[in-house]
């Protein structure tokens, strides 16, 4: 990731972190960009919410 | 020829073979109440309703096969919830070719339809606010679960595989006969979808609500 990354990548690092967390490094460069973003920190706190209701719709798809 | 087998085991007086424990028929009716449920998982999981056929055919089979093992309802849902995930994932392996076929009819680029070539926003990130607060959790589950059911087929059975059968990504790689970086655009596809899909199906209706 860029040191200043767009959007465009703050969004796909966002998303994949469900499946590798973001190193040191990448979370310093993220929270810059968050810092002067807000429609990135927007969709951060809609992606949190999506990952936290996944456990529910989950259990909502046992018959 | 699957389901012929368990018309066969439903007979109201079935010819019980030597060796396999007869269903008694109230337990048959309610395995069998059940298939309308699990096809669902299937078709929602598989995207093909033969397949999907055959894996909830074999789960119903294996439960018809051994009927002493289930304490009541809820464990028996459990229980075939749970065989049916092993079937799907035998379905995926086996039909890995088509899977990957298909993936090539699947390029449509939201990336491109969400941010300008400098990669910024092309529209302003709305405020969701809390739609579990507003909306009541069971109604955004279902509308989560619509907007699944509405991701294109691949992206669909990839994002299925990694959040309803919580498989791990080398997994699903193997299975589907795909390489990591497909699977992680498959991914990243399905999960910008779904938050579009979310955003026009619950927002819309949340701001005309409030204004």
């Amino acid at each position: 990731m860029r040191l200043f990354p767009t959007c465009q990548e703050v969004t796909r690092r966002v998303l994949a972190s469900a499946e590798q967390a973001p190193t040191a490094t990448e979370q310093l460069r993220l929270r810059l960009h968050w810092a002067v973003c807000e429609n990135c920190r927007r969709f951060r706190r809609q992606s949190a919410l999506l990952r936290e209701a996944m456990p529910t719709w989950r259990k909502g798809r046992e018959p | 020829m699957a389901s012929n087998f368990l018309t066969l085991r439903l007979d109201p007086h079935p010819q019980p073979a030597a060796t396999v424990p007869t269903p008694s028929p109230d337990f048959a009716a309610q395995v069998q109440a059940l298939r309308p449920q699990l096809m669902r998982y299937a078709r929602g999981q598989l995207r093909n309703e033969a397949w999907a056929e055959d894996a909830v055919s074999d789960t119903l089979l294996a439960a018809l096969e051994k009927p002493q093992a289930f304490a009541g309802l809820s464990q028996l849902k459990t229980w075939l919830v749970g065989v049916l995930k092993h079937k799907l994932i035998d379905q995926l392996r086996k039909q890995q070719r088509e899977a990957t076929v298909l993936s090539q009819d699947d390029d449509e680029d939201i990336d491109a339809q969400l941010f300008d070539a400098s990669g910024h926003w092309r529209e302003d990130v709305p405020d969701w606010g809390n739609p579990e607060l507003q909306l009541g959790q069971q109604q955004f589950i279902a509308v989560l679960e619509a907007c699944c059911s509405q991701l294109p087929p691949v992206q669909g059975r990839v994002f299925m595989m990694r959040e309803w059968l919580e498989l791990e990504t080398d997994e699903i790689c193997k299975t589907l006969a795909i390489t990591p970086t497909n699977l992680w655009v498959l991914l990243h596809r399905a999960r910008l979808r779904l938050r579009e899909c979310l955003q026009q199906r619950w927002l819309s209706h949340a701001v005309t609500a409030t204004s």
